[in-house]
């Protein structure tokens, strides 16, 4: 009998642990302006693989909250990859934009925006399963075409067939464009007050340029521990550790 | 005679009531010599002088006095005395006086090097005993020019200087404190021609006359010389921070008047400054913006109850003295249902030495636009207390209105007659936490990428061939099979028909020669037999296997038999009909199998 218990009282303790629990005492810790506690707790979350944009926008607040500008840029950012459509990540977004101190040109360029906006808005496997129902509607008027004698309703089967095998290869080309939108390091933010950006990997080579904290650019490569990056048309090279890419 | 000398000698006794009688005459002028205070004083034009130089020693007096010889000390008397008297009209605060002054004159002169001391002079005024200070007069070898008058330009700095004076060297951060200037010259300066003042970083300064044009000079006696004084500015400062802030000297260039048509110009620098400044104690409340002094807050509503459209004056009065520069004008949180103008400002501020002082008066007018109860949240500002050394806080405290709720179809009825209003935003802060919608995924979540996906796809055409290729299996064989049987019973259909015609025209042979073609084939074609195949004992079988009833298979069995032995014998009609009917029924009933 004890022994049932002390399983039952473990489970509980597991179950509380569960990743929706420590989401809301996070959540509680932010309320209590106990930032450094929520933002641990995110941060844990999100070491487990598991991502929404709900997640990086609320640890967003947690770092801004905690006066990490750079920090909680690059999360809304995260964030913003995750669910482009959501106001309030826009919003915050730009509202903590506006404390940082490089101005710099976005050359984020409207398709892309549009792209990213009417595509990326769902969820993440949004358009496999469009694109596997789109193939199994092109298959099936392919089957209706093979199997007519009519030849008029021949010519409109393998019409909508070919039609439809097009649709989906556009389908399939979201879902991949979307993964890798999500996934793959394009962009970074520098989360150090001053970060001297140099002409080569190496800190006895000249400075090219100065960024500040919250400051956004392009990635490019990694070479040891430094990095690659791009602001404007200006390239130079930083230490890992004074940026976190998204 | 110098024995003789230190018997006390009335030397003069003046009566100025005379004299003075005349002014009045003359000018009706509103004098009041009397109550002046008794002044006495006695001074040199230098005090150090080369042997043989001439010293101008005076004594003066504003009052009737009687003035006993003084005693020089060894100091030779040239000259003197002589007595000259003068008066002036001051005009104090728009109150005209007479100053009236007596002075007797001695021309002295040191015999040789040393020092000399002339002895405190006595004077008896009004009945009162008045002496002045002993002078001590210093005689170096120098360059002595027994030809050198007195009326020559003074030629050391000390006949004119300016001298900077603080009322307080501590202070507060934000205590008022005055520095003045004052220039001190032997001769009475004729304009001031320039006065700079000297950097001061960290002070707030004001000038407390900033429109003098005249200024009143005062007599002053330093090392036993007159000087002419005139305080020429005053200022009310403020320090801004705390520690030591250091006023540079002031600078200073006069012009003075010798002879008639003669004008020379002095100039001074003044003494430096350094006020030591105290910063305020730690634990200043949170609406401290840095007021220092004594300050009072009152408020005045003129209604709490009231209709929409109604106004409300709202009064706000801060009084006290101090730093007050630093106020700013109050911040009021009024409901976004007030309609608000600016406030009327009454400012009745003083600059003194004792600091700003005066009031400040903020009227609000408030109208309110909607029903309800409000709340106009207080509003506070803190100081320090210069007197008790500690922070004070001052507060209107909250404010509650109510906004009676008028009928709707009362005439007046703001929220009827009232443009609708946008709903006010206001974005100071960042949005707050976004709920979380069981749209979390992990990172090895994406389909895209994964193997058993890439196979899903594939499955609408694997399905499709595998249908085509069912379809193609069956049109291949039983398509075709199909059709011929339904061409062969259609074909048996029309021989049982020409039996029949047969059999009704008495052509008995031919009649069972289409009964027996029309049901041999059809049964051939439904069961795909071979000619060989094609007997009786095979035939039972089958449709034995196929699980006939008895009696199906006794027609079959019967029809076969009659149709084998009548094949080539003559039938009678009866039996034909009979057989005919028979075969049709057993033709359809195979039809019918599957």
């Amino acid at each position: 009998m004890k022994a049932l218990l002390t399983y039952i009282s473990i489970f509980f303790c597991l179950w509380t642990y569960g990743s929706s629990n420590s989401v809301q005492q996070a959540d509680s810790a932010y309320q209590a302006h106990n930032y450094e506690l929520a933002i641990k707790i995110y941060s844990e979350i999100i070491a487990t693989h598991q991502h929404s944009a709900a997640l990086y926008f609320n640890l967003g607040n947690a770092y801004y909250k905690n006066n990490e500008l750079g920090k909680a840029i690059w999360a809304y950012h995260k964030a913003k990859k995750i669910n482009p459509k959501q106001k309030d990540i826009a919003f915050n977004l730009n509202f903590v934009s506006q404390l940082t101190k490089d101005k710099i040109e976005q050359n984020e360029t409207g398709v892309t925006k549009w792209m990213a906006n009417v595509f990326f808005g769902r969820s993440i496997n949004f358009w496999a399963y469009v694109s596997f129902i789109v193939l199994l509607i092109a298959t099936f008027f392919f089957y209706l075409f093979k199997i007519t004698q009519s030849k008029n309703k021949r010519g409109i089967f393998l019409i909508s067939s070919f039609s439809f095998g097009f649709l989906f290869l556009l389908c399939f080309s979201i879902a991949m464009a979307h993964k890798s939108h999500i996934t793959n390091l394009s962009h970074g933010i520098i989360i150090d007050p001053v970060v001297k950006v140099r002409t080569a990997p190496n800190t006895e080579d000249a400075v090219a340029f100065e960024l500040h904290e919250g400051a956004k650019f392009t990635y490019k490569q990694t070479q040891g521990e430094w990095q690659r990056i791009e602001v404007g048309n200006n390239e130079g090279w930083i230490l890992k550790d004074k940026a976190l890419l998204y | 005679m110098a024995q003789e000398n230190h018997k006390l000698k009335k030397i003069g006794n003046i009566n100025i009531m005379r004299s003075l009688l005349f002014f009045i005459g003359l000018m009706a002028l509103q004098i009041n010599v009397l109550s002046q205070t008794v002044d006495v004083k006695s001074y040199v034009d230098k005090n150090t002088v080369a042997v043989n130089e001439i010293i101008t020693f005076s004594i003066s007096t504003n009052s009737n006095c009687q003035i006993y010889t003084p005693e020089f000390g060894g100091l030779t008397i040239i000259q003197g005395p002589f007595r000259s008297s003068s008066s002036r009209i001051v005009n104090i605060n728009g109150q005209r006086s007479v100053e009236q002054e007596l002075k007797y004159t001695y021309r002295l002169r040191a015999p040789k090097t040393g020092s000399y001391k002339i002895e405190a002079v006595n004077l008896v005024c009004n009945g009162k005993k008045y002496q002045t200070k002993s002078i001590t007069i210093k005689a170096t070898e120098g360059t002595t020019s027994a030809g050198r008058s007195a009326q020559s330009v003074p030629a050391n700095s000390s006949d004119f200087f300016m001298r900077m004076f603080s009322n307080k060297t501590t202070v507060y951060q934000g205590e008022p404190f005055t520095i003045s200037l004052k220039i001190y010259s032997l001769n009475q300066p004729q304009n001031i021609e320039n006065l700079e003042l000297g950097d001061s970083k960290g002070l707030w300064r004001k000038d407390l006359n900033p429109n003098q044009s005249t200024f009143n000079s005062d007599v002053e006696i330093l090392n036993g010389m007159r000087y002419f004084t005139t305080t020429i500015r005053t200022e009310l400062c403020f320090a801004q921070n705390s520690g030591k802030i250091e006023i540079k000297p002031a600078y200073i260039a006069a012009l003075f008047q010798r002879g008639f048509f003669n004008q020379y110009r002095k100039e001074a620098n003044s003494n430096g400054l350094t006020i030591n400044v105290k910063p305020l104690p730690n634990g200043a409340p949170k609406d401290f913006n840095g007021l220092v002094g004594k300050f009072d807050l009152k408020h005045n509503i003129s209604r709490n109850v009231l209709k929409p459209g109604e106004a409300i004056d709202l009064k706000v009065e801060i009084s006290g003295s101090g730093n007050l520069n630093t106020f700013d004008d109050p911040a009021f949180e009024f409901p976004n249902d007030f309609e608000q103008f600016d406030p009327e400002i009454e400012n009745k501020l003083s600059h003194k030495t004792s600091g700003i002082s005066g009031s400040i008066i903020y009227n609000y007018v408030l109208i309110p636009t909607f029903y309800g109860n409000y709340t106009i949240p207080a509003y506070s500002f803190s100081y320090f207390d210069l007197e008790t050394k500690t922070y004070k806080t001052l507060s209107t405290g909250d404010i509650a209105i109510e906004v009676l709720k008028t009928a709707n179809s009362e005439a007046g009825n703001t929220a009827l007659t009232q443009n609708k209003k946008a709903i006010q935003v206001e974005e100071t802060d960042i949005h707050h936490l976004l709920p979380y919608r069981n749209n979390q995924f992990g990172s090895d979540d994406f389909l895209i990428g994964k193997l058993w996906f890439y196979g899903l796809l594939l499955l609408p055409f694997g399905l499709a061939w595998f249908l085509l290729w069912r379809r193609g299996q069956k049109q291949s064989d039983n398509y075709i099979l199909s059709t011929a049987l339904k061409a062969s019973f259609r074909e048996s259909k029309e021989l049982i028909k020409e039996a029949k015609a047969a059999a009704f025209a008495n052509e008995n042979n031919q009649a069972i020669q289409a009964v027996n073609t029309a049901f041999k084939s059809f049964i051939k074609r439904k069961n795909n037999l071979t000619n060989l195949e094609l007997n009786r004992n095979f035939i039972i079988n089958r449709y034995t296997e196929m699980g006939w009833s008895e009696a199906s298979l006794s027609t079959l069995k019967n029809v076969w038999d009659t149709i084998e032995m009548y094949q080539y014998a003559p039938i009678s009609t009866s039996k034909l009909d009979h057989l005919i009917t028979d075969t049709e029924l057993l033709i359809d009933k195979i039809a019918s199998e599957q």
